[in-house]
């Protein structure tokens, strides 16, 4: 974490307490460091910016100051964000405080180790693929991935432009949903500054609203397993639901796996087109996480010129056909319920795992994620459980664009008999 | 339960009830960041 403590001392004595206050005033946060805050490192886990201290904050760090937030500084990430576990070549690998033998999760798994250990109250991460639920999941907290638009991405890095407008958004983190709740009311709302940001304004759903919305549960894709606690996980939230008086019953989209290529294509194969200015004379000084990331997007056929720009453009067509199918197939049940990966937290460098009999390559584990970042709809994740060895198990709660208010009702009727515990190594 | 474990909505009403400052509590941070 860049931090400083006089700084935060001095951030902190400022802050009065009166009716005029923020809904923040007062409050610790953490930032991830590919959002800009002012003062602090935002390197995005790369050398090629080591020493990157922006001028100015992003619009959703402004916005935290503004309602009265203290921020502690930003948090760990892997290169360039491409990773499911945190590690780099400027500051190491980030581990899990339930178990240091195991990753954070990533991409913002330094935004998830800080909150889960009680460094840090609440904060924001970032999402073009998991990057705040995998690491919320792996260590037991909660995270929202708000339907983009909903949070100015004005002032992340890299920018959220062309495909990464609608895959990734900003995202809060925390230990409760309730916690979630009120970032995502403080934070969220159109500014000019972000051409994608929607004037969509915040809407409370309260539990009797959201008790009307039936749900659609399913414990896996039927493309690739998840571990058999994984599954216990999403049914134990299932029949809780129940309890409450939801309609719950067993559905799965036919779309998904059509979601996910379409996601590869763009998070996976444009997403290393556009690091490619970046990174060239620079491949000696890249960590082996990125490195790990471009192998498995050069394994593609490379392609250039009309080739590349026929492939791409279909792709963009194809995934507005496909977010068409999808958003048709939720009409009945508009909140799914579903693993957040295949797996609880793995030892880092890990690349596959042998779950039920099958070898489930790493990014096909996190599939679960990705498909609601094709839809550019809001997923949250809740804890829920823990597997055998002791490590947290989550669960993911997806809508459809714009209905995160209830996506986060619905993820808080879980929570009340669920939820966050404190990992042993921070009490 | 340590106050920095507590949910940020738990933090933010002791905060407004005066229970404690936050320069108290940015210190309860620090201190769990220093020990992590």
């Amino acid at each position: 974490m860049d931090f400083d403590a006089e700084r935060v001392r001095t951030q902190a004595a400022r802050v009065r307490l009166d009716l005029n206050s923020g809904p923040l005033a007062g409050l610790p946060v953490t930032v991830k460091s590919s959002i800009s805050v002012a003062g602090y490192r935002c390197e995005i886990g790369s050398v090629l910016h080591r020493g990157n201290i922006p001028e100015k904050n992003a619009v959703v760090v402004e916005r935290l100051l503004a309602a009265g937030a203290v921020v502690l500084g930003t948090t760990n990430c892997p290169e360039f964000l491409m990773a499911y576990e945190t590690e780099n070549l400027l500051y190491g690998s980030t581990r899990n405080p339930w178990n240091v033998e195991y990753t954070a999760g990533g991409s913002s798994g330094g935004e998830a180790a800080a909150i889960s250990a009680g460094m840090s109250a609440a904060g924001l991460g970032s999402d073009s693929g998991g990057s705040v639920r995998e690491p919320a999941h792996f260590t037991g907290i909660c995270a929202l991935k708000p339907t983009a638009g909903r949070f100015p991405a004005a002032g992340h890095l890299p920018p959220c432009l062309g495909p990464f407008s609608f895959l990734g958004s900003i995202g809060p983190m925390a230990r409760t949903v309730g916690d979630l709740e009120l970032l995502f009311e403080t934070l969220s709302g159109q500014d000019d500054t972000d051409p994608n940001s929607a004037p969509v304004a915040h809407r409370a759903v309260s539990l009797e609203e959201a008790r009307r919305v039936p749900i659609g549960w399913f414990e896996d894709d039927g493309v690739v397993p998840v571990t058999a606690e994984t599954l216990a996980a999403v049914k134990q939230a299932a029949r809780a639901l129940e309890r409450q008086g939801f309609t719950v019953k067993r559905f799965r989209p036919e779309s998904l796996e059509a979601a996910r290529k379409l996601w590869w294509v763009f998070f996976v194969q444009c997403g290393a087109m556009l690091y490619e200015p970046t990174i060239r004379g620079h491949e000696d000084e890249l960590s082996p996480t990125f490195r790990d990331f471009l192998a498995i997007a050069r394994a593609e056929v490379p392609l250039t010129g009309a080739s590349l720009a026929d492939f791409v453009l279909e792709a963009w067509v194809e995934s507005d056909k496909v977010r068409g199918r999808l958003l048709e197939e939720m009409r009945e049940f508009p909140i799914l319920l579903c693993p957040v990966c295949s797996t609880p937290a793995f030892r880092p460098f890990e690349r596959s795992w042998t779950v039920e009999g099958k070898t489930v390559a790493y990014l096909d584990a996190m599939r679960y994620t990705q498909w609601f970042n094709l839809l550019g709809g809001p997923a949250a994740v809740v804890p829920v459980s823990q597997s055998s060895e002791g490590l947290p198990i989550g669960v993911q709660i997806a809508g459809r664009p714009f209905a995160d208010e209830l996506v986060l009702a619905v993820a808080a009727a879980v929570e009340s008999e669920f939820g966050y515990r404190p990992p042993p190594m921070a009490m | 339960m340590a106050v920095t474990l507590l949910p940020a909505t738990e933090q933010l009403s002791l905060l407004r009830r005066r229970a404690i400052t936050p320069l108290e509590l940015a210190e309860e941070h620090i201190a769990q960041i220093r020990r992590s």
